[in-house]
């Protein structure tokens, strides 16, 4: 279980970002995190994931915690060890590397530190055939939704029980994303790994997640279950407008 | 055209020894982006380590050579850790300054461990020179070049097969992404440095066999750093290439328009190709402030 308590975090000198913000990935559950642009869910993620430093950023307030342990401070490598691993915004491939080598330095980094060895590089290309047909090109030729199935699969060779996900669909042509959001339901579902969500497209985000949490302005305005909020009408004005006019 | 493959020869011999400096500028450089003014004189740090070990110490050259290499590598290590991760999240800028910084103070050190006088390098290679047909290659540039040579080639196996090579590439290509997948970047950062260190003490030893061992030997990194910066200052590929070149073209121009041109003449084909490819020959567009 993840548990972040009352996280404030701000850029530099500037305002604070988060603002008290609360949240909850129970073990094996799939969470959304909903928001308009700019409401702070990156800045969620960068908090959990330890990222903020690399932005000049920091927690200012809040606890973190995995499993019960406090977790926040922590850096990102030894994060990775704790098995929570982060697919940050903007997929951050390394992009002259091949797909290969992406998935090799994924799976090399925790090698020795784990009981049993990762060597999942054949269960990546499983879940995303797409790849093994690209895997000795450069990753940064790859298209959008060969991007986030590289990104997503790497994470996976972590051997993570938490992933945290910013806009997987993001730019993605419409079969890519269904391709992509059926390989992260089948993550959560073969391997228990519980998953925080952040999206745009709430449709797709509250298709796969059980539980899920509106966030304005760096503090959490809405959760529920999703069955709630889809017939939430503040929700379905804000976010699933282009549901109900399909 | 015996005379022009001659000097050609000893011409790549010595740009093969560039190659082997500009190297160490590189892998900082992707690694960190920064570019580190200090080289030059890590390189002679090597060098009067070597100088130790063999004449001071009175070792062979297999024990000495390595225990220079070992040496220029902690300092390589310490640099990392004691200079340059306490100034993480400020700017480049203030990065390269501070190997400025670094740079004279290696020099005043050189000068007052060991002696601001030239001194001679015990000989490491054979000293008869080299015999191909007709054409003769002094015996300190030949060997040295293939040690040079030698030296390229390990690193960009370490750099290209194993998987620590594979993981410094990736940090150097993204640290964020490096660092939430487990990889300890800060000690890539730290393994980087050792590796530049190592192949700068490699070549301070062909340095200073060729030439003799003084204070100011570091002065050839500058140079050194416009080759790479014509190669492309992110591509280990383009350091050796341009490192090639420029030996060449020194060799050639001096030998048929005089030693004054010398100088002249490959920073201007380097200006030149410059202008036409601003990233450097094999260097990836990039905008770059500095
Ligand atoms: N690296 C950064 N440096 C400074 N401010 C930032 C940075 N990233 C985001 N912000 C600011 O923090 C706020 C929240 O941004 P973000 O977390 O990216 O929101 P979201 O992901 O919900 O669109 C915005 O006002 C944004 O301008
Ligand atoms: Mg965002």
């Amino acid at each position: 279980m993840l548990e972040v308590k009352a996280i404030e975090a701000v850029y530099g000198q500037g305002a604070p970002v988060l603002r008290g913000l609360s949240l909850r990935v129970p073990t094996g559950r799939i969470v959304a995190l909903l928001g308009a642009n700019g409401a702070g869910k990156t800045t969620t993620l960068r908090a959990i994931a330890g990222l903020l430093p690399f932005e000049r950023g920091r927690l200012t307030a809040g606890t973190i915690a995995l499993d019960g342990r406090r977790v926040d401070g922590v850096a990102p490598h030894r994060l990775a060890r704790r098995r929570l691993v982060a697919v940050p915004e903007g997929r951050r491939l390394f992009t002259d590397l091949t797909v290969d080598d992406n998935l090799r330095a994924a799976a090399w980094a925790l090698k020795g530190r784990r009981a049993r060895p990762p060597g999942g590089i054949d269960a990546v290309y499983q879940l995303f055939p797409l790849l093994a047909a690209r895997r000795n090109h450069r990753a940064g030729y790859l298209s959008g939704g060969e991007q986030q199935m590289l990104a997503i699969g790497r994470a996976l060779l972590t051997e993570p029980s938490v992933m945290l996900l910013d806009e997987p669909s993001l730019g993605l042509a419409p079969r890519l994303r269904e391709e992509v959001f059926t390989g992260i339901a089948r993550i959560n579902r073969d391997r228990g790994v519980s998953i925080l969500l952040v999206e745009q497209n709430a449709v797709l985000a509250l298709d796969i997640a059980r539980y899920g949490y509106v966030i304005e302005q760096g503090r959490v305005v809405l959760e529920g279950r999703v069955a709630d909020l889809k017939a939430n009408p503040d929700v379905r004005d804000a976010y699933l407008g282009s549901a109900t006019g399909r | 055209m015996e005379f022009l493959l001659e000097i050609s020869l000893v011409g790549l011999a010595v740009g093969g020894v560039y190659g082997l400096i500009g190297l160490g500028y590189v892998i900082v450089y992707r690694a960190t982006r920064i570019v580190n003014f200090a080289h030059g004189n890590i390189m002679m740090f090597g060098a009067y380590c070597y100088f130790t070990g063999a004449a001071v110490l009175d070792l062979p050259w297999w024990a000495a050579l390595p225990l220079a290499v070992t040496a220029t590598a902690l300092l390589g290590t310490a640099v990392e850790r004691l200079l340059l991760r306490p100034l993480e999240g400020r700017s480049q800028t203030v990065a390269v300054m501070a190997t400025f910084g670094l740079a004279a103070v290696l020099h005043g050190l050189v000068q007052l461990l060991w002696s601001a006088r030239d001194v001679f390098m015990p000989p490491i290679f054979a000293q008869q020179p080299i015999v191909l047909g007709a054409m003769y290659i002094p015996a300190n540039t030949g060997y040295g070049a293939l040690l040079a040579l030698a030296a390229v080639g390990v690193f960009l196996v370490l750099f290209r097969v194993t998987n620590l090579g594979l993981a410094m590439r990736a940090t150097a290509s993204d640290q964020v992404a490096a660092s939430s997948l487990g990889i300890n970047v800060p000690a890539m950062f730290n393994v980087t440095w050792a590796c530049a260190a190592a192949t700068a003490a490699l070549a301070g030893v062909v340095v200073g066999s060729i030439t003799t061992l003084n204070p100011n030997m570091g002065r050839i990194g500058l140079s050194v750093l416009a080759v790479v910066i014509l190669g492309g200052l992110d591509s280990l590929a383009g350091a050796i290439l341009a490192g090639l070149i420029v030996g060449w073209l020194e060799a050639v121009t001096g030998f048929y328009l005089g030693a004054s041109y010398k100088d002249v003449v490959p920073f201007l084909v380097l200006l030149t190709i410059l202008m036409v490819r601003p990233h450097g020959l094999l260097g990836a567009p990039r905008v770059e402030r500095l």
